[in-house]
């Protein structure tokens, strides 16, 4: 475990983003035992690259998203590990010197773009906010950047006086975007960005994503429950289970030949054509409990190859192949899966 | 930073454990549970004491009254507090401990029977005010909403001027006028009920109105009824104890309003006698807020809106 | 622009619902003395009267006459403002006492409101965003406590602790002296006489405003905009006061339009209290005198004050929420 983390530290001295054996706990109050939602998780992201986390409901990642942005709610809390955001440390950062590297370095997409916007304040209001709190452009020039930001998402300018409610669902996530690089964040986070749309928009949304960062060459976190909404967009993708990241691979690798056996179904669900694109949720059997999860590999409960060694012991993040990292012990069955 | 409200993860554990249990245990299981909630919260348990306590009082006065509260000259007049009368007597000589212990009954009677009328009256007209959408539901709510403005308090004095003012007629005045914003509040709920799938889906099998309402929105909305029956109960108590105040009131039986009403026109404060004063409000302040206490504690508890809700994510 | 005339249109059938209601008054308000038990003539004719007064004044009412010339007369009335005659200060016209009075209560009633706002939003908004903590506990439970406290009770408390042990507001009436050398000075010895009625009317409705703002913001709160207006970088304040207390207003504002009709209650009674002339004292009065006309016009009044000010409430709603006139 240890070996592995020296020889991650030592290739990413450049990265945008360096996430360190980070945990996330919540918890009511000392005596409560605290959920594991993000318990040990590592990987980078570099400038222009685009990092996919999928996993299903209550597996950890849009706290892992939160964590990165530091946008906790008040139970939740980065008890170990480290972010490195351009090589500074931001996890421990005091919250006076938070505010300043929320936005205008790193940014959000929140899940649910229907309430991403204040109901009764201008759509163009809110988007000038942080520029104005991060004092980014001169006021004067603020409303001719609002409206070029609208038009950067293919919106017409004058949106910016309408309220939310006047906006269709595929505006408003367009809208959440210019929003979102308003300040022309290093890095951008973007929750279960296409969730809620209808398949054109879906689309529409995904490329324009794709185009900004080609345009603004931001670092890009995706969070999805949809492994397929996400493959294309991204360079590679972690998969992640009761609060782990269980397996990391560039995207085609990760698609052609998972070796993790959660990956494995998760595509295999995929493809079944009888089932609903949008539902990965079909593996038998739920998910850990994180108050008190269980002692060996986390996914043994549901897995086809489990063995009594996973239920024993922790199958450590190992290298399977060319940037390729699996969680597993048998992994070399999982071709047969 | 202290908002919890984020989506909670323990949804799809709850309805799994619900399927599981089915029969005749589940309901009782159920029951157990909401007591459980109920009493561990902290308004509930306070106003459950409180209430008993008004409860008590009020049923037991009989045995724990010390004279007859409608004795004269049991002590000599304006006597303050001492061992033989504890909290002294009113001017015609009675204790007042004694009449402070009947005048809860007329509190709770009133109170509790005007406050089931308004609520059976708000459901009866805010279930279908929101249940049929179109012109129907238009002009149901259109009649809640005039008949907000009418002041419910003022009518009542009117009426108590025209009518006069038996403890029925009072019951029945501020069931007829306390209805309307209940009213709105089950018309609201109602409306969100009614957005479910298994209400349209009943719709489409060719249910009839009437029985849609009373199998598949009643059910749904009891919890919102029932808080706020006990809410409303409050608002009666209170009326009550105004109208009685007044001297509206039946000044022939012993309330804690009517109380006041003497000792007010008496002139209790300037001649000293803040006994006499004092303890019938503190009786109306102790129903009232018992009352309030286990309304907003079954609110809480029986409409999760309110409820502390924590993490979950995704 | 589109927005604009839906408002228009939403506030054009909110009118037509307030005509409705206004007209629901005036029926209420003429048959309440027909329909009560008792002689109706009574209500109307005081009791001391020659026989050619009291056929005077049967006549004046057409109380002789069918049901619908009385309502047509009626109306007539009330369109000129002529309200009858008190029985109580014969032959004072009731029109007289009511335009000497209503000023009092509306002042009365808007101080108070105003109070219970101006305080009631931000210690809501205080206690919801500090949800479940040791404030919100504090801020909660005291604002159900006062809410139990007797309107009546709380005056009689105040009058016995400012009228007996520290006498530094005065306990009864509106002003001090019947001359003042200007409006500023009237104004303020208003506001001096007022201090406690205007204090024992504010604590219920505070209560009331701070619950329900509280209740508004927890509803607010878990919303995207606000974790995005956390995430922005903006302070704790700002996300507050600036994005989370205005979305959760209208719809106590809405509450408040409601309540309005409980506030014209608590001015009997506080009015009562404090010996304060106005309406609900001018109203009691009569209801001890059975001085019918006055009782007549004293409600139809305090109702037409509920109304306007429900109708007030809605208007400004209408106009600070953009929502309002998309789709009802």
């Amino acid at each position: 475990m240890s070996k592995q983390i020296q020889e991650r530290s030592a290739d990413t001295a450049g990265a945008l983003l360096s996430v360190q054996n980070l945990s996330t706990y919540y918890s009511e109050d000392e005596t409560d035992v605290p959920v594991r939602a993000v318990d040990g998780v590592n990987f980078e992201i570099a400038r222009g690259e685009t990092y996919g986390l999928v996993g299903e409901s209550g597996c950890g990642k849009s706290t892992l998203g939160l964590s990165l942005i530091r946008a906790l709610p008040p139970q939740g809390d980065i008890v170990d590990g480290e972010i490195r955001f351009e090589g500074r440390e931001i996890g421990q950062l005091p919250k006076s010197e938070v505010k300043d590297v929320q936005w205008a370095d790193i940014s959000m997409i929140y899940q649910g773009a229907q309430n991403a916007f204040n109901p009764v304040k201008t759509v163009g209001d809110q988007i000038r906010e942080p520029l104005r709190v991060h004092n980014i452009v001169p006021e004067g020039e603020r409303e001719r950047r609002v409206r070029e930001l609208l038009e950067k998402v293919n919106l017409q300018p004058d949106v910016a006086e309408q309220y939310p409610h006047e906006l269709s669902g595929g505006m408003k996530q367009r809208a959440a975007i210019a929003m979102a690089i308003a300040c022309e964040p290093d890095l951008l986070i973007a929750d279960e960005p296409t969730t809620a749309l209808d398949v054109i928009v879906q689309a529409e949304v995904l490329n324009m994503l794709q185009q900004l960062q080609d345009d603004l060459n931001f670092g890009m976190l995706v969070i999805s429950h949809n492994l397929a909404a996400i493959m294309k967009l991204s360079d590679r993708i972690g998969v992640m289970y009761g609060g782990k990241i269980v397996e990391s691979a560039p995207a085609e690798t990760l698609y052609d030949a998972p070796e993790h056996p959660y990956t494995a179904l998760l595509l295999q669900s995929l493809i079944d054509p009888r089932r609903p694109p949008d539902q990965v949720e079909t593996i038998e059997g739920t998910p850990p409990d994180l108050r008190d999860p269980p002692s060996g590999c986390r996914f043994a409960g549901r897995c086809p190859l489990a063995t009594e060694q996973c239920r024993d012991m922790e199958p450590p993040l190992e290298v399977v192949g060319e940037a390729h990292e699996a969680a597993c012990f048998h992994h070399e069955e999982v071709s047969e899966l | 930073m202290s908002q919890q409200h984020y989506d909670d993860g323990d949804e799809q554990m709850s309805t799994a454990k619900e399927s599981i249990d089915e029969g005749s245990s589940r309901r009782f299981d159920r029951f157990r549970s909401f007591l459980r909630d109920f009493l561990t919260n902290r308004k509930g348990f306070a106003g459950t004491l409180l209430l008993g306590a008004v409860v008590f009082i009020s049923v037991a006065a009989p045995l724990i009254a010390p004279y007859d509260p409608e004795a004269y000259g049991v002590g000599p007049a304006l006597a303050a507090p001492s061992f033989e009368h504890l909290l002294g007597t009113d001017d015609l000589g009675r204790d007042v401990l004694s009449r402070f212990f009947y005048g809860g009954r007329i509190s709770l009677l009133v109170g509790v029977v005007s406050g089931v009328v308004a609520t059976l009256v708000a459901t009866l007209i805010g279930v279908p005010a929101g249940y049929y959408r179109g012109r129907v539901g238009r002009w149901i709510t259109t009649a809640i909403d005039m008949s907000l403005v009418f002041p419910p308090f003022v009518l009542v004095v009117v009426f108590a001027a025209y009518a006069g003012s038996s403890v029925w007629n009072i019951i029945l005045i501020l069931s007829l006028l306390s209805w309307p914003i209940p009213a709105r509040t089950i018309k609201a709920k109602t409306l969100s009920v009614r957005e479910n799938d298994f209400v349209e889906s009943t719709q489409a099998l060719g249910a009839s109105d009437l029985r849609i309402m009373r199998q598949e929105v009643l059910p749904n909305i009891l919890p919102v009824v029932f808080a706020n029956g006990i809410l409303q109960m409050v608002y009666t108590i209170l009326m009550e104890a105004a109208v009685g105040f007044l001297g509206l009131g039946d000044t022939a039986r012993i309330s804690w309003g009517t109380m006041l009403y003497f000792a007010q026109k008496q002139g209790a404060l300037s001649s000293g006698a803040w006994w006499w004063m004092i303890l019938p409000g503190f009786g109306i302040v102790l129903a009232a807020f018992s009352f309030i206490l286990v309304g907003s504690a079954l609110d809480e508890v029986l409409n999760p809106r309110l409820q502390r809700r924590t993490w979950g994510d995704d | 622009m589109a927005s604009t005339s839906s408002k228009k249109a939403y506030i054009a059938t909110r009118v037509r619902n307030y005509l409705a209601a206004f007209a629901a008054i005036l029926a209420v308000n003429f048959a309440i003395p027909r329909v009560m038990p008792g002689d109706p003539t009574t209500r109307f004719v005081g009791p001391g009267f020659t026989a050619e007064a009291r056929q005077q004044l049967l006549q004046e009412f057409g109380l002789n006459r069918p049901l619908w010339e009385q309502f047509l007369l009626y109306l007539t009335n009330i369109f000129t403002g002529d309200f009858g005659v008190s029985f109580a200060r014969y032959p004072t016209p009731v029109m007289e006492l009511i335009v000497e009075r209503l000023p009092r209560t509306l002042y009365l009633m808007g101080a108070s409101v105003t109070i219970s706002v101006v305080i009631g939003i931000p210690l809501g908004a205080f206690a919801a965003w500090n949800f479940g903590e040791r404030e919100d506990l504090i801020t909660t439970q005291s604002s159900l406590f006062f809410r139990s406290i007797p309107t009546f009770w709380l005056a009689i408390l105040l009058v016995f602790v400012f009228g007996y042990l520290i006498p530094i507001f005065p306990i009864s009436g509106a002003t001090g002296s019947a001359n003042h050398p200007s409006f500023i000075a009237y104004f303020v010895d208003l506001t001096y006489h007022t201090v406690l009625p205007v204090v024992t009317m504010s604590a219920y409705f505070l209560a009331g405003y701070t619950f329900l703002m509280r209740g508004s913001l927890l509803d607010i709160l878990p919303e995207n905009y606000i974790k995005i207006a956390e995430s922005k970088g903006l302070s704790e304040r700002q996300v507050l006061f600036g994005h989370a207390v205005p979305p959760a207003f209208p719809p106590v504002l809405t509450q408040l339009g409601f309540q309005i009709g409980r506030l014209a209650g608590g001015a009997v009674l506080v009015e009562t209290v404090f010996s304060y002339p106005g309406m609900g004292q001018l109203m009691f009065e009569a209801v001890l005198a059975r001085d019918y006309p006055v009782i007549q016009a004293t409600f139809f009044f305090l109702a037409i004050m509920v109304l306007g000010s429900m109708f007030l409430a809605e208007i400004l709603y209408t106009i600070i929420d953009p929502r309002i006139g998309g789709s009802e």
